[in-house]
């Protein structure tokens, strides 16, 4: 099962890609329209069609991609701590730190240089604000995240260890808690009344996702158990995803409608975490059946990191440069969505390689990561 | 070539990404991070695929893995 982990996250790395690559895609259904035909945007025009349906399909699909990542990132916590050590050691936390906090502040940098190259202004204050949130990028916010789950992870071993249930059940509280603020702030349920506290519920605060990463170390410490559960019942597992699936689908159709908004952008809810959890576990669950292409899902899963930090760019890039060029593609979300996850899977691991067979390699830990 | 060889060319190769870099048998891979939750996990498989080994998920811990000489006396019991 273990090796399945690698798998995972190999489908975690397309995962994050595709979520991005279709925020992309309604950004040109609605808000680029007028590239490729006579109209004022915002139009939401094709909200309802099939492209939407199918772009929202894909985002529901993938959703599990961040949960995945931070149950892996457990499971790691759970290797590293020796049988002997009542927790796991600071030397390996801060090591692990190192190597994520190195490329991502390298890549913050080169992306806020070019963004200053093509006009932005930021002050000083506002450029480590925007560092240390990771905000430099919509998906950069993981990094200060997972920074958080690692400097409490040493907290939470000892808990993973001896009292498993105590610790999943209290972290799945508190992400509930963080989940349910979410919906208050969609449908203003509270009247404004905690929009003081909305900002708990951002992703890149920790409480949002502790219990993945309790459930990996978790996962880690009682293995056996765990795979004898849910090999019981990975059929059910597998029934329950799929209705998850479709409750994913209506759920955000009615938020949207009570919302009362034309477009909200996307917000991860209790039903995509329901349909993450069932995700990762069905995927473990089925240990006997090798993903298709199994070999270079591992290859993408062990240069996930380095995908990560440069999929972005290369997509906002890709898509600026569509529009600016060829505004006509925008119309038809296949291609335009082949280019767009294409791109932001070849180019990362181009440059990968790039920087594997040059003078520069013995850097290649600061610039990707491990 | 010998498995300690072997693993000593993949870690620095794959996980390391520096052929020459100096790696002591007895280094601890984790608290010198060398390893992280992908290396461990490509570690496993790079066993597997190579020495056709089917390293069982409850022996993928710290106390197994934590040198290149522990992982060598670890694998010595499928000869």
């Amino acid at each position: 099962m273990v090796k399945r982990f690698l798998y995972l996250n190999g489908l975690a790395i397309i995962a994050v890609v595709l979520y991005h690559a279709s925020a992309w895609g309604f950004i040109a259904m609605f808000w680029w329209t007028d590239r490729y035909r006579q109209t004022q945007v915002p139009d939401f025009s094709q909200m309802g069609g099939g492209s939407y349906y199918a772009l929202r399909a894909i985002e529901q699909g993938i959703i599990f991609g961040i949960p995945a990542f931070l149950f892996v990132s457990g499971f790691f916590v759970a290797f590293a701590t020796k049988r002997s050590q009542v927790t796991v050691s600071w030397q390996v936390i801060i090591t692990r730190l190192r190597s994520l906090i190195i490329p991502f502040i390298l890549w913050s940098a080169l992306i806020l240089v070019g963004d200053m190259l093509q006009g932005s202004r930021l002050t000083l204050s506002q450029i480590f604000t925007t560092v240390l949130t990771g905000h430099v990028v919509p998906p950069f916010y993981f990094i200060p995240l997972l920074i958080q789950l690692y400097l409490i992870a040493p907290f939470l071993v000892p808990l993973a260890r001896s009292r498993w249930k105590l610790l999943l059940v209290a972290t799945a509280i508190i992400q509930l808690g963080v989940l349910i603020l979410r919906y208050v702030e969609i449908l203003n349920l509270a009247n404004g009344i905690l929009k003081p506290y909305y900002f708990l519920s951002r992703g890149v605060l920790f409480p949002g996702n502790i219990f993945w990463f309790s459930l990996g170390i978790v996962f880690g410490f009682h293995l056996t158990e765990f795979k004898l559960a849910l090999d019981r019942v990975k059929s059910i597992l597998l029934i329950i995803l799929l209705i998850f699936f479709v409750l994913g689908i209506f759920e955000w159709e009615y938020l949207l409608l009570a919302s009362g908004e034309q477009w909200i952008g996307p917000k991860e809810t209790l039903i995509d975490h329901i349909y993450a959890g069932f995700f990762i576990f069905s995927f473990l669950a089925f240990e006997k059946l090798n993903p298709i292409l199994s070999e270079q899902l591992a290859t993408l899963g062990s240069r996930s990191y380095g995908i990560y930090l440069v999929h972005f760019p290369v997509q906002e890039y890709t898509a600026r440069l569509i529009y600016h060029v060829l505004p006509g593609l925008l119309a038809y979300q296949f291609l335009y969505q082949s280019l767009l996850i294409g791109m932001a899977l070849i180019v990362p691991l181009i440059m990968m390689g790039l920087v594997n067979r040059s003078p520069a390699r013995r850097y290649y830990e600061f610039v990707f990561g491990k | 070539m010998d498995r300690k060889s072997h693993l000593i060319d993949f870690i620095k190769n794959e996980i390391m990404h520096n052929s020459k870099a100096n790696l002591d048998p007895d280094t601890d891979l984790l608290g010198a991070g060398i390893l992280d939750s992908l290396g461990v996990l490509q570690l496993v498989a790079f066993i597997e695929k190579s020495f056709h080994i089917s390293v069982p998920d409850e022996d993928v811990m710290y106390d197994n893995f934590m040198s290149i000489n522990t992982l060598i006396n670890y694998l010595q019991q499928y000869g």
